[in-house]
């Protein structure tokens, strides 16, 4: 069976490797995805347990994201990061 | 973003905001893991057709039995009439049971005496003529995982020990081999026959019987179900829906024949039924003259039951009525048009031009 892992979609190198890093930390395999539109692709053999938005997306892309993971589960959390969240 | 959830209402969003702290990510992160240990466990015993669906008291102690059972490593014996799912049970304890490895079913009925053993244990390069190469057994496939052993009844006696030996000593000699080979097993075996009374009779060994009887489960047939039915009924449309695009629903009166019906097929029977239906009026309703008679029965009332239906016109309805009894009929005689007519009191010309115009297949 595929590992699940936890993805980081963000194009912004620095911020999402941070989390990535915090994701890891806490014993959580963790995918950083550098091209939004792709993410599917990025993602290859694994699943996904969870995905985190970076803030800043575009909506379409957030919306084309969000309904491509309601066709694979619907159940995998989507997690919204807001504000200053990278900071 | 604030409006994605009412957008995607069935998606589960969480919002991490502010400054990235640990304490909030790692929140978050035990949330996501701990549902997805739910989901897996919810999924897993939500089982394909119909075969955990149900309402009945009956599946719903099945259900919390196997909840029960499953992370354990009792063997469990599972009871069960043709056709009640007894594999579908099996596959659920597996799929609740966290192990890791394979769930590999074997019919004891379908393999031949004397290929039992290879087939269980494998065998070495050699071992017999044909034993070209070493082929490994299922029992030896199912290492760490899961092994069915359905039809457990038809095992010949000389096999009967052999597993009893697996099942003490948990390690297995493929045929020609020397090595013992450490298996980690889970085994689950089905019957339909009564285990109990062959060890009376000595057909079934009483040391084996009372290895696998450890946790037995009982699977109520469907006639003693009639509540499950229409669930079931409604899940392998469904199933239908999505994998064949077809939308049949059932009239009351059809569902109401279906579950005063013995089902000796049991759900397989009822899945079989619902995929017919749903080739020969994808996308209609079935009355219950659209049943077979073995399960509308042949009063009128059966036959009327179009009437009762939607808002089309007397003709309609009427057509409706004919096309039901003419498959009927056309079942009934294994397609044989002029047997067919004779059933139906008309003749092979009428039924022939009615089996045109109503484009019957």
């Amino acid at each position: 069976m595929s590992e699940r892992v936890i993805l980081v979609i963000d194009d912004e190198l620095e911020r999402a490797e941070a989390l990535k890093g915090m994701i890891e930390f806490m014993d959580s395999p963790a995918v950083r995805i550098s091209v939004p539109d792709e993410w599917q692709n990025q993602l290859g053999e694994a699943r996904a347990a969870a995905v985190f938005l970076a803030n800043g997306l575009q909506a379409d892309i957030v919306d084309k994201i969000v309904r491509e993971i309601g066709d694979i589960d619907p159940n995998i959390p989507i997690v919204l990061m807001e504000d200053n969240a990278d900071e | 973003m604030s409006d994605l959830q009412a957008t995607y209402p069935w998606a589960k969003f969480y919002r991490l905001q502010g400054p990235l702290k640990i304490d909030s990510l790692g929140q978050i992160i035990d949330e996501i893991w701990a549902q997805h240990s739910h989901n897996r466990r919810q999924r897993s015993l939500e089982t394909p057709v119909g075969r955990l669906v149900g309402i009945s008291p009956g599946i719903e102690e099945l259900r919390n039995l196997i909840g029960k059972v499953a992370p354990s490593q009792a063997t469990v014996l599972i009871r069960g009439e043709s056709g009640s799912g007894k594999e579908v049970v099996a596959r659920a304890i597996h799929e609740a049971s966290g192990r890791t490895g394979e769930f590999i079913a074997v019919n004891c009925g379908a393999i031949p005496d004397t290929l039992f053993e290879s087939e269980l244990f494998g065998h070495e390069r050699g071992a017999f003529t044909d034993a070209v190469s070493r082929k490994l057994g299922q029992l030896e496939l199912a290492n760490g995982g899961t092994i069915f052993l359905d039809e457990i009844g038809d095992m010949p006696a000389s096999m009967q020990v052999k597993l009893l030996r697996v099942l003490q000593e948990r390690v297995i000699e493929r045929v020609g081999g020397a090595e013992q080979i450490p298996i980690d097993l889970r085994v689950l075996a089905a019957t339909h026959q009564d285990l109990g009374e062959m060890m009376n009779a000595g057909t079934f060994r009483e040391d084996l019987f009372y290895r696998l009887n450890v946790f037995p489960l009982d699977i109520a047939p469907l006639r003693d179900r009639p509540e499950d039915v229409p669930v079931l009924t409604q899940e392998l449309v469904r199933r239908l829906r999505v994998d064949q695009r077809t939308s049949v629903e059932f009239s009351d009166r059809a569902m109401a024949a279906m579950q005063a019906y013995n089902w000796p097929g049991n759900v397989r029977e009822l899945a079989n039924l619902i995929e017919r239906l749903s080739v020969v009026k994808p996308h209609g309703r079935i009355a219950a003259a659209d049943l077979p008679v073995a399960i509308r029965g042949r009063d009128i009332e059966a036959a009327n039951d179009a009437v009762d239906l939607g808002s089309s016109s007397l003709k309609q309805h009427l057509a409706e009525i004919e096309i039901g009894l003419i498959r009927n009929a056309l079942d009934q005689s294994d397609g044989v048009v002029s047997r067919a007519a004779e059933l139906l009191k008309v003749g092979r010309t009428t039924l022939v031009e009615k089996i045109r115009r109503y484009q019957i297949h």
